[in-house]
């Protein structure tokens, strides 16, 4: 996992109880806290991370992380508006994220392994994405999806019919647009 | 907290900053390296390429390469050898000075398409230089580069050898057929000069049959001596390398069309000439292309007495002089073959002639750097032989009048 997800949870983090909170996470992770953002480290130190977040305030994992990604996408966005500009909608930055957006961030950070998603049209009003990673964080995609309706000032409705969680072979989220 | 424990806390956040940013700066730094190797590697290969490209021969093309290499490996030396079909070293190519202590750091070996080898590079550096995994795999792409420029070369080779061949086979041919003509037409007078004498000093003894025996040989002497007659101009046509003088277009149709007037006078024809230029050319074949012209448009007319109309306009590439005439008209898929030797038209066959006349004068209008062809007459009616004179040279003036009507 490249280092800049690092740095978006130690700002997430940071931003939500402060710098002693960030302190608290590292120690309860085993984690030394030096992430360079073009850096590659272990997943595992990620799932670390955390899951020592949650500890501090009795959250699981995918709750940790749809927190996480939803908090972290106006970060990502003020880091790089390149990205977010030339879309005026959720729905249309969704729509760019396998053929735009995750191209680009492979040429920022090589080595990058960003998941592709499957984009299928549903009805009117109705996207869904298909995710399948071995990483399992479909709750930090959920939050980006939320995060990036706030960035848009949409509302939207997320929900998982199939989950890999749950033992399904891929995770299947729902996104209704303008709920 | 305790302010020691802040303090520790503090300390611990600054030591994190500093080794976060030591290992930003190790990864630029490797980033940065990574970004110019690539640069360079892509940097060899487009030289390469371009310069292998540009090179008219495969020395050429191994030296551009040689020389890139060299340039990105700072190997000091490197030795090609130019090999020929048959594996032997044509050519031997040093560049740079091969050190005391050097050793071939490794061998490159291009291949024509047919998987003969063409040439083989050798590079040679200091005991400390080898070729790492990538440059390997760069040098590889030169290679390839290289054999597609040894094919090029091969085939452009390959087709001059052909050209020449087929240039030395015409000249081969061309000769032959003037020899041959030349040489038929002794015979031939030999032939039709008896088959004159017997008919005039023994026209009782031969008898009607005999008579038109006789006949029959004279008319087939005749045609025969046209076509030799016409074989030996087409052959003139192509030896000849033909005068470029100043020509005043209506003076060459005057000329000619006073060699045509028992042709004329016997058809009745009536010839229209309009204004002709002044062209640069040879006024002797022009006459000959300009008389066939208009001997031909005698030949196919229409219902009536022939009518022929000459004229000339100006073309963005020169001037076009068109023989008009009131015939049956060429069908589409002729117009190209009434060019050819001996094509002769279903409505040609009663009329006399080799079937050689166009063929000489395309021959003469290619030579003088134009184009010939047909398309229908007037309101689709009847033929309109073109020919263009090209402007290699400027023509010199506007068109001068030539006497308006010709009626025999």
């Amino acid at each position: 996992m490249k280092g800049i997800v690092f740095n978006l949870l130690r700002d997430v983090v940071e931003a939500e109880d402060g710098p002693d909170a960030w302190d608290d996470v590292l120690r309860r992770a085993g984690s030394q806290g030096v992430h360079a953002s073009l850096g590659l480290y272990p997943d595992a130190e990620l799932q670390a991370l955390v899951l020592a977040a949650g500890e501090r305030d009795g959250r699981g994992p995918q709750d940790v992380l749809r927190w996480f990604g939803r908090r972290a996408l106006p970060v990502l966005a003020d880091q790089h508006p390149l990205f977010f500009d030339p879309h005026e909608t959720s729905r249309e930055l969704l729509l760019g994220l396998n053929d735009v957006i995750h191209p680009e961030v492979r040429k920022l950070h090589p080595g990058a392994t960003p998941p592709d998603f499957g984009v299928e049209l549903a009805e009117p009003g109705t996207l869904l994405l298909h995710y399948a990673s071995q990483r399992r964080m479909c709750g930090l995609a959920e939050g980006f999806v939320q995060g990036t309706a706030d960035l848009y000032g949409e509302s939207v409705e997320l929900d998982q019919p199939e989950c890999m969680l749950r033992g399904d072979e891929r995770c299947l989220l729902r996104v209704r647009f303008d709920a | 907290m305790s302010p020691d424990e802040r303090i520790a806390r503090l300390e611990a956040r600054l030591e994190r900053e500093r080794a976060t940013r030591m290992e930003a700066e190790r990864l630029a730094e490797s980033a940065t390296r990574e970004l110019y190797v690539t640069r360079e590697q892509l940097r060899l290969v487009s030289q390469v390429a371009i310069a292998a490209n540009e090179s008219d021969d495969v020395r050429g093309a191994l030296v551009a390469a040689m020389d890139a290499i060299r340039a990105h490996t700072r190997w000091p030396a490197a030795r090609a050898e130019v090999l020929g079909a048959d594996g032997h070293v044509e050519e031997v190519v040093l560049r740079g000075e091969v050190p005391a202590d050097a050793v071939q750091t490794f061998e490159l070996v291009i291949s024509s398409r047919a998987g003969t080898p063409a040439a083989r590079l050798e590079f040679f550096a200091a005991l400390h230089s080898r070729p790492d995994g990538v440059l390997l795999e760069v040098v590889g792409h030169v290679r390839r580069q290289l054999e597609r420029v040894v094919d090029r070369l091969h085939a452009e080779q390959a087709l001059r050898d052909a050209l020449a061949e087929l240039e030395r086979s015409n000249a081969e041919l061309e000769s032959f057929a003037y020899a041959a003509s030349h040489d038929l037409r002794e015979p031939l007078r030999t032939i039709g000069g008896f088959a004159q004498l017997l008919s005039r000093r023994s026209h009782e003894r031969l008898g009607p049959e005999g008579q038109v025996f006789v006949d029959y040989i004279q008319d087939g002497v005749g045609r025969l001596q046209s076509i030799v007659d016409d074989l030996l101009a087409l052959s003139r046509a192509d030896r000849a390398e033909g005068r470029r003088d100043v020509v005043e277009l209506a003076d060459v149709a005057d000329h000619a069309l006073q060699g045509l007037r028992p042709v004329l006078e016997e058809s009745g024809a009536e010839v229209e000439v309009g204004r002709l230029p002044r062209v640069v050319g040879d006024a002797g074949q022009l006459g000959q292309v300009l008389a066939n012209l208009v001997a031909n448009a005698v030949k196919f007319h229409g219902p009536g007495r022939p009518h022929v109309r000459v004229a000339a306009e100006r073309a963005p590439e020169g001037w076009v002089v068109s023989v008009t005439d009131d015939g049956p008209g060429i069908p589409a898929e002729d117009r190209e073959r009434v060019f050819e030797m001996f094509h002769r038209l279903p409505s040609g066959d009663a009329a006399p002639g080799s079937g050689l006349g166009l063929a000489i004068c395309k021959r003469i209008v290619e030579h003088h750097g134009g184009r010939i062809w047909v398309e229908p007459g007037p309101g689709g009616a009847g033929s309109r032989f073109c020919v263009l004179l090209a402007d290699r040279e400027p023509v010199v003036d506007e068109p001068v009048a030539a006497p308006a009507v010709r009626a025999a």
